[in-house]
């Protein structure tokens, strides 16, 4: 390990901790899947274990986490026009609102967790290495793909662009909080706009 | 990042969205990857052994006008179930007929009968999608399928990975497969072939080892944990190094 670290240390560092990050995130969905299944997408024990994942390899490149009032505010503002999609899209069918309550707290923790790798720690390391551009293109594009196994291919081009908007609301904000506001807003009002 | 730059990457960003948005009509405007959950399958017939829904399966109709002997505009239908069981979307143009001036296209649930296809069991119930004018005849008019639009079907819990759609024209005609995208979770998705009866067969894989799976996940699992190790020990060299960087200085 420490040879490793040597050698590491001639190495661009941020360029390893975007190759580990990357190979975590991998893993993560991987393991996701594999414990979702055919029900990956309402699989909420896969879905959790996922987020702690993220989490983990977030603190473990040392993301660090700012709130203040800006954060929160643009986090909202963002989260609204997130709404279009669903507005657009939507079937206006009601969904039972008994188990709303889990459901929300368990969508919080995963979007919150989404943001925290991808907007956090990977867009760090890459705007880091790189530019605060690739840092939002690589970001949205781990994004879009992080739906596939869920949904199917046709989400990619939605969730690739919902990425993009993510990581300009991020590089505003300041923050990857602001992005997780946003998204979890989105997410949430999902529900009823659906 | 520039300003110039930010807000070229929001305007592309939020033109996408808006873009992608409205010319797709088959979008989970989710990002979170957390779904909302299907109630259990309704079934015509509860199969043996399978937990009851205690609700019948939900028939679909809507009214379609017809101008110049078709419809001048794609429409939708689907049953009322969360997660609708059967759905179709039906491209404009994709009607025919010579007098009627209105039709009413169902969908309808029907439990599989002794007509059965040849490739396997029907899994969760049959959808009989029919066209009734209100005067002369109606059909799908018979250009090429892709054209007329296509049916989704969702495949009961527990039902297997993967599934081929069916079709048979009428009750005593053979089934045969339809071209199957699988298009969601548990969604399948054909071109409507014309009025007649679409159903779900699971199709045959070979069972993983469920041993090997477990080790797979564990090895992952393991994995993650150290990588985020890995993670930890390089930002802690890397802190050590500036520290003695900036002593040496």
């Amino acid at each position: 390990m420490i040879g490793y670290l040597r050698y590491s240390e001639r190495l661009n560092l941020s360029q390893i901790n975007i190759y580990l990050l990357l190979a975590g995130f991998a893993a993560s969905v991987i393991l996701r899947v594999g414990i979702g299944g055919r029900e990956v997408a309402y699989s909420w024990v896969a879905g959790i274990l996922f987020a702690a994942c993220l989490v983990l390899l977030s603190i473990a490149s040392g993301t660090r986490t700012a709130i203040n009032y800006r954060v929160v505010v643009v986090g909202f503002a963002s989260g609204l026009l997130l709404l279009i999609p669903a507005l657009l899209t939507s079937s206006h069918q009601a969904h039972p609102l008994g188990n709303y309550a889990t459901w929300a707290a368990i969508v919080s923790v995963v979007a919150m967790a989404e943001e925290f790798f991808l907007r956090g720690a990977l867009f760090n390391a890459v705007k880091k290495a790189h530019s605060d551009n690739l840092a939002i293109i690589i970001a949205a594009t781990a994004f879009a793909l992080l739906h596939v196994p869920l949904y199917g291919w046709h989400v990619v081009p939605l969730d690739f662009f919902v990425g993009l908007y993510l990581g300009v609301v991020r590089s505003f904000g300041g923050s990857w909080v602001t992005p997780g506001i946003a998204h979890t807003v989105a997410d949430l009002a999902g529900w009823w706009l659906v | 990042m520039s300003f110039l730059k930010k807000y070229f990457l929001f305007f592309v960003s939020v033109t996408g969205i808006v873009l992608v948005s409205f010319f797709s009509s088959k979008i989970v405007p989710l990002y979170d990857g957390v779904g909302f959950p299907d109630e259990p399958y309704r079934y015509v017939k509860t199969p043996a052994g399978v937990q009851n829904a205690n609700l019948p399966p939900s028939p679909a109709q809507t009214y379609v006008s017809l101008t110049n002997g078709t419809n001048q505009s794609d429409f939708t239908l689907a049953t009322k179930e969360q997660g609708p069981q059967a759905s179709i979307y039906v491209y404009s143009l994709a009607l025919s007929s010579q007098s009627a001036a209105q039709a009413i296209v169902k969908l309808e649930p029907k439990a599989p009968d002794t007509n059965k296809p040849k490739i396997g069991a029907i899994a969760g119930n049959i959808y009989n999608l029919s066209a009734a004018p209100d005067k002369g005849n109606v059909a799908f008019k018979s250009t090429a399928h892709e054209s007329r639009g296509y049916v989704d079907l969702r495949l009961p819990q527990n039902a297997g990975v993967n599934a081929v759609m069916m079709y048979r024209s009428g009750t005593n005609q053979a089934w045969r497969n339809l071209g199957t995208t699988k298009v969601g979770n548990d969604i399948y998705e054909a071109n409507i072939e014309g009025v007649g009866d679409y159903a779900l067969v699971p199709a045959k894989v070979a069972s993983a080892n469920h041993d090997y799976k477990i080790l797979a996940l564990v090895i992952m699992g393991v994995l993650v944990i150290v990588l985020a190790v890995i993670l930890a020990l390089l930002r802690q060299q890397d802190k050590k190094s500036k520290k003695h960087k900036s002593k040496t200085k």
